[in-house]
């Protein structure tokens, strides 16, 4: 004690040494804790509020990530419950860039999601445990479905980076547009020039319009059809192309310094799709 | 292997570069939120759902002095329509343009529960109504005449407006706050008569737009219809900008005016706000000390800084005093209600200072607040930092922009009116005809392509004669007709002359700033301070006391409370302090206030500085704390000198403290200069005032030769003499005017020139002639000298001895002036024994003695230091 107060610098980087220790204990342990509290919750360990396919062949199966007031209960109504489970999330998770991954496994959702995928997360990551080998990011085409598909990207590139890596990540693409005819006639379309074409098939009607918003908008079938049937949909897989500009791109976007990223907000304004 | 995967995975269609994916989301994200959620219009003020909340009223007819309606119904209404986002967030927008305690001027009037000061929650919207108020319901006024652009809303079934064409300059009248994503918005709320005269102010100052790509508007042939204006030029609208200073602006704007009251300060900052758009104002509750009848003192808050929550200040104030953070309260209460507003009684205990209590309360309690303003707001869609005057301007071309279209619209309508009474005149003075005609058409449509080719009427105007009431025909009837017409005509004119002169405009809009002043225009409710508040610094919250400050030779340091019975001299105090630990003893004992700064000069020549309240207060028998822990010194840096420096400047140096003056007695005295000498005999006198400031690393107070160390500092007035003794017993004694000012980092100049093995022992400035010099040797000898026995020299010589030694006496160690009589010297042994010994019990000898034995020392022993107690 008295060496400590006499020496206060010897005492301070003695200090940061412990408190560093112990951070990497407690992220250790927060890690080792969300594998194996399994069994103490009902069905196997599984978060209850996943939605979880029948096969239990992680080739085929498939995890869609959706946002949940809007979409979940047609997702889980729509899936082909064979190979698709439906993990609705509540509200906005965790941004993984700002805390470290006691803090970020110590979220609800976030834990339930590392159960969910039965990979395990930090030290105990093992990819052969993971569940599902595609694993689809299902947000709304609105503002805040824009801002849960970056959190999600950031948890994934931080902490559960493999997956990634070996292209298991994909993200949702359902219509842009719904396009109405008279009253009874309508149709989901994908893209502008899949647009174009249906209205110069259709020249002699006169087309309602309505740039699509929610998954909410869509009942179990159409979602069924429009997104999520393994036949007909379009996934887009998420690559890293650049390890080292994912980095940079990353801490810019979701770290917690703020006027690197007023910086990129105010050169890239302009290319934004806005949400009003 | 990644390709592979793909290869691999038929479903997947495109592949994605994760950093292409992030980058757009987050765009469309932030700006997403940045220019349709989180910050208001410069125009009118309002954030998109705000907006869209007033419009719906507006178009529900839910007015000012109609039935106040369901809010649940509105918030229905407004989603359905044009903010299809959550009902909880358009509700709370809703109920907070309805706070009495958020807005300066309320847009929404509620009935029911709208939440409280406390924090209480609203009560649901299933329960609470709402209408307009005055307010929101002069922003939509003009609404309804083109003033403004309309888009289609979210799934294009209904129309929205942009902006609202508002003449109350809302921004500044209702603040703003706001998160968005890589910045945020935080406007303070103003007073409208302050803002209402500084927009006179500038539109009397004239427009010092230069009317560049604008295109000019030929009214005359430009609009016969209303439908017309569709077709004017988009760039028709005139800007303003004026030559008003910021400062001239804030001869009428004072500052922000917060609707819950209290105070502002510091008009510097705030001009560095309305500069800038940019800053921190300063918001106090308003308190007042009050005396109670039984004499006990308490203090009474009346109103708070915006946007403190009432329950949790009172909270935190009872957490404080649980925590002993605030002392001397003994009762707190909330008094507040509706009727007589905001009273919180803190009731004090008798030997409380109210003003430190009020002080403290300032300093850790809301009470005492700061605005941290960035005026951020959306113009022409882009997120800009405004100050003041851009505000201001923006709203002045908004207003030019909305006179202008409204007289649009009237200019259109009165053509159309001209129109048709043009038509109605051709009919009156042809009725016969006309009539005929009419009788001996078909039906209605023949009849109408029958006037117009027979009287060369349009289709409107036709229209409106088959329209025409059969009591149009009286003679008086006609009359008004032709009187209308001329009234149009009038009107027109006057119109297309409006329409054509930017002045008249302008003064239309000053007219309407003058009318709205003279309607809604109240008192200021934030008082405004020009000066600042001052930094509550640690002295206003801590009582200024008297207290005992010991160091300890291994440079521990603690702080000890001045027992109320001995504020007498501080050598008895000194003695009673001194109790030593183990392998330690007390090095420096001084009497000090608690404001009172320390001055430690290490000898490594620098100097560090600390207050005295921030010692640590330990009891008398504590080893107190290790010097290094509060100071920035280095671990092998050791504290040689101290001087206490009080907070009017006087400077005490440690010996006058021991010898028991009271701090009065010496305040008198100005010290100009500090007087430094090191162990190899070299004197430096700086100014005082280079240490005024002294950084938390300390700032070098002599450069060192090689092995030297800074020993003596001692204040003095500029006048003074000053004597160096060493071990040798040589000294010398010298005018201080010898010795050259020089700069803080300075070496200095050689005071005195040492012998091989000898090193400086003492350096202490005369202050009366009469004094004596006490010398005591390694074995124990001592005696007193008069100063008048040691003649004046000039400084750097070898000087003159001091005292005679011998292998008996052995070298000198301690050499002091004694200027105060009948003391007690306490003589230790380097091995702890000790003795005490009346000063008036010394011999007063020669220079050239010896002195007497003052203690008998063993011989492995040796005098190791004396205190004056």
């Amino acid at each position: 004690m008295t060496f400590l107060v006499e020496h206060p610098q010897d005492a301070k980087s003695i200090l940061s040494r412990v408190i560093l220790a112990n951070r990497a204990r407690t992220a250790a342990k927060a890690a080792r804790e969300a594998v194996v509290r399994k069994g103490a919750l009902e069905g196997g360990g599984l978060p209850g509020k996943l939605a979880d396919c029948s096969s239990k062949d992680p080739s085929i199966s498939e995890l869609y990530i959706v946002e949940g007031d809007s979409a979940g209960g047609p997702a889980k109504q729509g899936r082909d419950r064979h190979i698709q489970a439906v993990f609705p999330l509540r509200g906005k998770p965790i941004n993984a860039e700002k805390y470290r991954l006691d803090k970020v496994l110590s979220n609800e959702e976030m834990a339930n999601l590392i159960k969910a995928l039965g990979c395990g997360v930090g030290d105990m990551f093992d990819i052969k445990k993971l569940r599902y080998n595609t694993i689809v990011l299902m947000a709304d085409a609105d503002v805040d479905g824009a801002h849960i598909n970056t959190l999600m990207l950031t948890m994934f590139y931080r902490y559960l980076k493999p997956i990634i890596e070996n292209g298991y990540l994909y993200i949702a693409q359902p219509p842009l547009y719904k396009v109405t005819f008279g009253a009874n006639e309508s149709y989901w379309v994908k893209d502008d020039e899949q647009l174009q074409k249906l209205l110069t098939e259709n020249k002699n009607k006169k087309p309602n319009i309505q740039r699509f918003k929610g998954l909410g908008e869509m009942n179990a079938e159409q979602l069924w059809e429009t997104t999520m049937n393994p036949e007909t949909r379009t996934l887009k897989q998420v690559v890293i192309e650049d390890a080292e500009e994912a980095d940079k791109m990353f801490d810019i976007l979701m770290g917690s310094n703020v006027p690197p990223r007023k910086k990129f907000i105010q050169a890239n304004s302009r290319e934004a799709d806005l949400d009003i | 292997m990644i390709e592979e995967e793909t290869k691999l995975n038929k479903k997947a269609s495109v592949g994605e570069d994760i950093v292409n994916e992030l980058k757009k989301s987050y765009i469309n994200y932030a700006m997403s939120v940045i220019v349709s959620r989180a910050l208001p219009d410069v125009r009118d003020g309002l954030k998109p759902v705000q907006r869209r909340i007033l419009y719906t009223m507006h178009r529900m007819n839910i007015g000012p002095s109609s039935q106040y309606k369901k809010v649940a119904r509105i918030v229905g209404e407004v989603m359905g329509k044009y903010h299809p986002h959550g009902d909880a967030s358009i509700s709370d927008a809703l109920v907070r343009m309805g706070q009495d305690f958020n807005m300066r001027y309320t847009l929404i009037d509620g009935q029911g529960n709208y939440g409280s000061i406390d924090g209480d929650p609203p009560a649901a919207m299933r329960y609470i109504e709402a209408r307009l108020d005055k307010y929101g319901a002069k922003m939509l006024e003009e609404l309804d005449k083109k003033t403004v652009d309309f888009i289609p809303n979210y799934d294009g079934n209904e129309e929205e407006p942009v902006v609202l064409p508002t003449v109350l300059p809302t921004l500044l009248l209702n603040g703003s706050e706001g998160i968005a994503v890589g910045m945020a918005t935080k406007i303070p709320p103003h007073n409208l008569t302050e803002v209402m005269n500084a927009l006179i102010k500038m539109i009397e100052a004239g427009n010092e737009w230069d009317f560049v790509d604008i295109e000019k508007v030929d009214y005359s042939n430009a609009v016969k219809t209303v439908s017309d204006i569709e077709n004017l030029p988009k760039n028709r609208f005139h800007k303003f900008e004026t030559s008003l200073s910021v400062s001239e602006i804030m001869s009428e704007i004072k500052g922000p005016d917060f609707p819950t009251g209290g105070t502002i300060y510091d008009q510097k900052e705030i001009m560095k706000v309305y500069e800038t758009g940019k800053g921190r104002v300063v918001m106090r509750g308003t308190s007042k000390i009050e005396e109670h009848k039984n004499g006990r003192m308490r203090i009474i808050i009346t109103d708070l800084p915006y946007q403190v929550n009432k329950a949790n200040l009172i909270a935190k104030i009872a957490m404080l005093y649980k925590d002993k953070k605030i002392d001397g309260i003994s009762d707190l209460r909330d008094e507040s209600n509706s009727r007589e507003g905001i009273r919180i009684v803190i009731e004090l205990k008798r030997e409380a200072k109210p003003k430190t209590v009020q002080n403290q309360l300032y300093k850790f309690t809301e009470l005492q607040k700061t605005f941290n303003a960035n005026m951020l707001a959306l113009v022409d869609g882009d997120p800009k930092l405004l100050n003041i005057k851009q505000i201001l301007q923006l709203f002045i071309s908004h207003r030019q922009e909305i006179v202008i279209r409204r007289n649009e619209f009237e200019l259109g309508k009165l053509r159309e009116r001209e129109h048709i009474l043009e038509g109605l005149m051709i009919a009156l003075d042809n009725i016969d005809e006309i009539i005929q005609t009419i009788r001996s058409s078909k039906d209605a449509e023949t009849a109408k392509l029958a006037l117009i080719t027979k009287f060369k009427l349009t289709e409107i105007q036709a229209q409106a004669i088959l329209d025409m009431q059969l009591r149009k025909l009286a003679a008086l009837e006609r009359q008004k007709i032709e009187e209308e017409y001329k009234q149009v005509l009038k009107s027109i004119k006057e119109t297309l002359e409006l329409l054509s002169s930017p002045d008249k405009i302008l003064n239309v809009i000053k007219n309407e700033f003058e009318e709205i002043k003279n309607k809604f225009g109240d008192e200021r409710k934030t008082k405004f301070v020009k000066g600042g508040v001052g930094e509550i610094s640690e002295e206003d919250l801590i009582p200024n006391e008297e207290t005992i400050v010991t160091i300890s030779k291994n440079g521990y340091i603690k702080r000890v409370k001045h027992d109320a019975l001995s504020a007498q001299k501080r050598g008895g105090v000194g003695k009673k302090a001194m109790t030593t630990k183990e392998n330690d003893e007390v090095r420096h004992v001084f009497t000090c206030s608690t404001h009172d700064e320390i001055l430690f000069f290490s000898n490594k020549g620098k100097v560090y500085s600390l207050k005295v309240h921030e010692i640590p207060e330990y009891s008398r028998t504590a080893k107190g704390i290790p010097v290094i822990n509060l100071i920035n010194i280095e671990q092998d840096e050791l504290i040689t000198s101290i001087l206490t420096r009080s907070k009017e400047g006087g400077i005490i140096d440690e010996d006058i403290s021991q010898e028991g003056e009271t701090l009065s007695e010496k305040q008198g005295i100005e010290y100009k200069y500090l007087i430094m000498a090191t162990k190899f005999g070299v004197v430096k006198k700086t100014e005082l005032s280079h240490f005024d400031n002294i950084r938390s690393n300390g700032l070098i107070a002599i450069s060192l030769d090689d092995n030297d160390e800074l020993v003596w500092v001692k204040p003095s007035t500029g006048n003074d003499h000053v004597i160096i003794v060493t071990r040798n017993a040589k000294s010398i004694h010298f005018r201080e005017t010898d010795v050259r000012e020089t700069g803080r980092t300075a070496r200095g100049v050689r005071g005195i020139r040492l012998k091989k093995d000898d090193e400086v022992i003492s350096m202490d400035i005369v202050r009366k002639n009469e004094d004596f010099m006490l010398t005591v040797s390694e074995k124990g000898f001592g005696k007193l000298t008069t100063l008048n026995n040691y003649t004046i020299q000039n400084r750097g010589g070898s000087g003159i001895f001091a005292a005679k030694i011998n292998n008996k006496t052995g070298k000198l160690v301690v050499a002091r002036i004694l200027d105060h009589p009948h003391k007690e010297l306490l003589i230790l042994s380097a091995k702890g024994q000790a003795v005490r010994i009346a000063t008036d019990d010394l011999p007063i000898q020669g220079r050239q003695t010896s002195g007497v034995r003052l203690m008998r020392v063993k011989d492995d022993d040796v005098v190791a230091t004396v205190a004056i107690v």
